[in-house]
């Protein structure tokens, strides 16, 4: 198989929060079209690595981030962050809808850049129906999003997402807030949308990194321990650090 | 010790009830439509309260127009752009301590600003833009609370999306914070229409029938003040007591509803 061009790829990169080293670095290769699901203890570096690609420590004054990180081998640092975290979509451990209609949610990033009008009707529509979502929320798309349930408003949030038309998706911990039936749609839509673009997926489920990952990464005190295939490194891990932790889960 | 709170608690009830009670019994008499809508006569013993009305509707809303975008504005600034450092410390301490000045000290400047050096004389205007001084940090400070209160989750969700700070803040975070800054703004409104001392000082006691933001003016409680203090009339005291006290009531209640349907999709 042809080595391609990975869509997004970090090189030795170091994340200090404060006095804190919390991510020693890391370099990971992205594939396109992929899953990539980043599993390891809590606490050991695979949240703040996710939140890193889209540069979200910007936020937080006390994060310092070192190294390089290439979307379609051009360094992040030369694009302007909202237009970066335009071509990389977030998805939240929390389903964080906004305070307004289903709706206006949808709409909110593109109307940000200037959609508006049937050109957005027609987008929310098509985003919400490949989160899955539409059937559910086509009578009511002026309520308030709040009046969903918790795995409906997380399928809000990743068609939110999706109405960008992300290049890649970061998801952290999507399901961990939803019940089983929510956390099922949630995992179809992930294997139906790495059909398009790249997935980072941050899980504390072996099982969902099972079912959903082309490729999973391991993480151990901010280290990435081993990368590689999920069946590989799921079943037959390298280094002994990542058996073990496989074993205890 | 449970007896004793709840006897405490029903003394609490019991004395807001005699207050009501009180205004009732000896206000309900007086009031009336023609007592409300008609113009006063014989310095307010007899006629009605309707200038009265208008000029604190007049004055109150003023009041806010001007303090919700100043005070509103400056929360925001102070709790999302504003470092940690020693002049946000210094500006935070002088709004606590704005907080804690009397009534009466924003009269006096009102009046000495306003109404001398300005050459206002008694006006609405006047009174409002004093009223708008003495009611910014309750405003401020509310606005602040609501605006910090907002999750996290939120921010991140727009500015994950590509929004910019401003369009974070102006989208999303005036939105959820809406509620928290409505209620600092009905505080703000009780507290106006209760005012006396400071508004009998820069809007005057007129009761003519306001024309112009220039025009003096009396507010019910000025008026309720001075039909007590003079001893022109007791019932009218009383009824227009029982306006004022249906007002701040109707308000509460009002926002009370609307940000019960606000909070509950």
């Amino acid at each position: 198989m042809k080595e391609s061009r990975p869509k997004l790829e970090t090189v030795d990169l170091h994340v200090h929060y404060g006095g804190t080293h919390a991510l020693k670095g890391v370099s990971l290769k992205v594939p396109d079209r992929s899953v990539t699901a980043l599993i390891g203890p809590s606490g050991c570096g695979k949240s703040t690595f996710l939140r890193a690609l889209n540069r979200m420590h910007d936020l937080v004054p006390a994060a310092r981030v070192r190294g390089r990180i290439l979307l379609d081998g051009r360094d992040v640092r030369r694009l302007a962050p909202e237009e970066l975290r335009r071509r990389v979509g977030m998805v939240f451990q929390r389903p964080n809808p906004f305070p307004m209609s289903i709706y206006e949610n949808v709409a909110f990033g593109p109307s940000l850049f200037g959609a508006a009008g049937a050109e957005l009707d027609a987008l929310v529509q098509q985003s919400l129906e490949r989160a899955a979502l539409w059937e559910e929320v086509k009578g009511r798309l002026h309520r308030d999003a709040r009046g969903l349930s918790g795995g409906q408003q997380q399928r809000l949030c990743i068609a939110r997402a999706l109405a960008m038309a992300p290049e890649v998706l970061l998801m952290d911990e999507p399901c961990s807030a939803l019940d089983p039936g929510a956390t099922q749609a949630v995992e179809a839509l992930v294997r139906m949308l790495r059909q398009e673009m790249a997935i980072v997926i941050v899980t504390h489920s072996m099982g969902q990194a099972r079912r959903v990952a082309d490729q999973v990464a391991f993480f151990q005190g901010g280290r990435l321990v081993e990368v590689g295939a999920a069946a590989q490194v799921l079943e037959t891990p390298a280094r002994p650090e990542t058996a073990a932790f496989l074993a205890a889960e | 010790m449970k007896p004793v709170l709840w006897a405490l608690a029903t003394l609490t009830v019991g004395l807001l009830a005699g207050l009501l009670g009180l205004l009732v019994l000896r206000g309900a008499g007086d009031l009336s439509w023609g007592f409300l809508l008609g113009m006063p006569a014989a310095a307010g013993r007899a006629g009605g309260i309707w200038p009265v009305l208008v000029s604190t509707a007049l004055l109150v809303g003023g009041a806010l127009l001007a303090v919700l975008p100043l005070g509103v504005g400056t929360a925001l600034y102070l709790a999302e752009y504003a470092q940690d450092g020693r002049l946000v410390r210094l500006i935070r301490t002088l709004i606590e301590a704005l907080a804690g000045v009397p009534s009466i000290l924003f009269g006096l400047f009102g009046f000495s600003l306003f109404v001398v050096r300005l050459g206002w004389g008694w006006s609405l205007a006047a009174g409002s833009l004093t009223l708008a001084l003495m009611l910014l940090p309750t405003v401020i400070r509310t606005a602040e609370e609501a605006v910090l209160a907002v999750p996290r989750d939120l921010r991140e969700g727009a500015l994950a999306l590509g929004a910019t700070r401003w369009e974070t803040l102006r989208r999303v975070v005036i939105r959820e914070a809406a509620p928290g800054i409505l209620t600092g703004a009905v505080l703000a409104l009780g507290r106006a229409l209760g005012e006396t001392a400071a508004v009998l000082l820069t809007a005057g006691s007129d009761l003519g029938l306001p024309a112009s933001p220039l025009d003096p003016g009396r507010s019910l409680s000025v008026h309720l003040y001075i039909l007590a203090t003079e001893g022109l009339s007791e019932g009218r005291a009383y009824a227009s007591a029982l306006a004022l006290v249906t007002a701040v009531l109707a308000v509460n209640l009002t926002a009370n509803l609307a940000l019960e349907r606000w909070r509950r999709p």
